[in-house]
């Protein structure tokens, strides 16, 4: 990163608009195309993109360094509203309520280009990998996820989770490489 | 160019952290003069402010429930039947639930109130009863279908694949059944599914391309769909022909609630109406917050609502929407609501269902 540039860490810490929208923006692509990898759902995806966004805003003041970086923590953050859809079937818009934000409708061209995320073929070569190869992999090369932020969730070691990625990756460059 | 979905979210990001950042100095000051107040002083505030609110919460209670309050529902089970629980219906003398932690539709027996059947499914699950199948939305996100599944078997006796005329694949979205029809739904078009042929035979255009649809629902045989723009529209149920379009902008972001033998009712984060279906006109409205679906029984309205401190259950009169009963139910945190004989049932996304006898 630009030594120039404000980390994101700073921007947390800063309450004016700006700084959080400069935050938002440094992240926006990757948590909304992680969502659309994950969901499949490009409504859905937007839905929990605006409502990660807008709870990582609500939640800034009690962001402390010490535990990790903005990034891991705004994954958390994702992390738990995906399992939360999953569980009650629809992405929550309680913080954005409390903010008095209003839904985003879609445009064709934001649905098409959401969907697109979610079709890139990397993330359709993972799914010839087992389960704990290919999410070790998604996590860490198409969503760009350190090994420890992926370890914590995964429950495991960051040994084991560099372990899966690798074979996953070895994996994948047997497949590529053995196509006609 | 319109601007896209990330930069308008974006902005309103950026209007809400500004917003916030007004909020702040009052917020900050209510946090010093707290801090500031010795904590025997405190306690004695907190005294009398709690006492405070008891009266006047007594006193819009005694208000809100009028001269006749209905006697608060008995709640009779709390049995824990899924690791996850999603949309249900009661129908074919059991209840039908969706397991949305191993994808799996189950059928329960309302009187021993156990799993007595589960059927393996796959993706995302919605359900709807019609007269002779349970069917069933599956959407895996990258393709849909709609099962029927055969209450004598409990097995899927049919699998259709959702795809428009043209060949292109259809979402499903939460099945509705009106007459010999089913329809799915994507953000702004309607799918008719002939039940005894399995095939498409309707591609109805439900809004614009411009403008959504956030929620469908069937009332005596039409279709009733909310807009993205707040209009709400009716179209027949069996050709998908529009029929007529009301304006809804007295709520802020409407949805249909969907209920057995409904009323026409809406809702939207903190209030709920019921509209005339003739005119579209609120008929009542009630101030409740995250209404989910409801149920009619002993002639109310059942719903559950929920707030920062927990869920209640409250019964609505239909007629004039006065609140007859209201019961605290925790943190059952509710994902559907049906109405199982004398009976209300709230599935809680954790798996749990609550019962409860009005």
């Amino acid at each position: 990163m630009d030594p120039a540039l404000p980390s994101d860490e700073d921007l947390l810490a800063n309450s004016d608009g700006a700084s959080f929208e400069a935050f938002y923006r440094r992240h926006a692509e990757r948590i909304l195309g992680y969502f659309a990898r994950r969901t499949r759902d490009a409504e859905l995806a937007a839905d929990l993109t605006a409502e990660t966004f807008a709870a990582a805003l609500a939640a800034r003041r009690r962001y402390r360094r010490e535990a990790g970086s903005a990034s891991s923590w705004l994954f958390g953050i994702a992390l738990k509203k995906l399992a939360d859809a999953q569980r009650r079937g629809y992405a929550e818009r309680r913080v954005q309520r409390r903010l008095g934000m209003e839904r985003i409708e879609l445009t064709d061209e934001d649905i098409t280009r959401i969907e697109s995320f979610a079709e890139l073929e990397a993330s359709t070569l993972v799914e010839v990998l087992v389960t704990e190869q290919r999410d070790a992999v998604t996590a860490h090369v198409i969503d760009g996820r350190g090994y420890a932020d992926i370890a914590r969730e995964l429950n495991v070691s960051e040994a084991v989770v560099r372990k899966r990625v690798s074979r996953g990756l070895a994996a994948l460059r047997n497949r590529i490489g053995s196509r006609p | 160019m319109t601007e896209d979905f990330v930069t308008r979210l974006g902005h309103a990001l950026r209007a809400a952290a500004e917003r916030e950042q007004r909020r702040g100095p009052l917020m900050r000051c209510a946090a010093a003069a707290r801090s500031s107040v010795p904590p025997v002083t405190r306690t004695a505030i907190g005294a009398v402010g709690a006492l405070a609110i008891a009266v006047v919460f007594a006193i819009y209670l005694a208000t809100a429930l009028g001269p006749e309050p209905a006697r608060p529902p008995d709640v009779i089970a709390n049995v824990t039947l899924a690791r996850g629980l999603g949309e249900s219906a009661a129908a074919f003398d059991s209840v039908w639930m969706v397991d949305t932690h191993d994808q799996a539709l189950l059928r329960v027996d309302p009187a021993m109130r156990r799993v007595i059947a589960r059927v393996p499914l796959r993706g995302r699950l919605s359900i709807a009863a019609g007269p002779d199948a349970l069917w069933v939305g599956e959407d895996t996100g990258r393709g849909a279908s709609l099962v029927r599944i055969d209450p004598r078997t409990n097995r899927p006796a049919a699998r259709i694949v959702l795809r428009t005329p043209a060949g292109r694949p259809f979402p499903a979205g939460t099945p509705v059944v009106i007459g010999d029809g089913v329809w799915a739904f994507s953000i702004n078009h309607a799918l008719r599914v002939d039940v005894r042929t399995g095939r498409v035979t309707r591609l109805a255009t439900l809004a614009p391309s411009t403008v959504g649809i956030r929620d469908v629902t069937a009332i005596d045989g039409d279709l009733w769909a909310l807009r993205s723009d707040g209009r709400l529209a009716r179209f027949d149920g069996a050709t998908g022909a529009r029929k007529r379009v009301f304006r809804t902008s007295f709520l802020d972001m409407p949805r249909v609630v969907g209920a057995a033998r409904p009323p026409l009712l809406v809702a939207d984060g903190g209030r709920l109406a019921r509209l005339d279906p003739a005119t579209g006109r609120a008929v009542w409205t009630v101030d409740v917050a995250h209404v989910g679906s409801a149920a009619m029984v002993n002639g109310l309205l059942w719903i559950a609502a929920l707030n920062d401190n927990g869920e209640r259950l409250v019964g609505i009169d239909p007629r004039d929407g006065r609140i007859a009963s209201s019961t605290h139910v925790g943190q059952h945190d509710s994902v559907s609501i049906a109405r199982v004989g004398r009976e209300v049932w709230l599935a809680g996304s954790g798996g749990d269902v609550l019962v409860l006898r009005p």
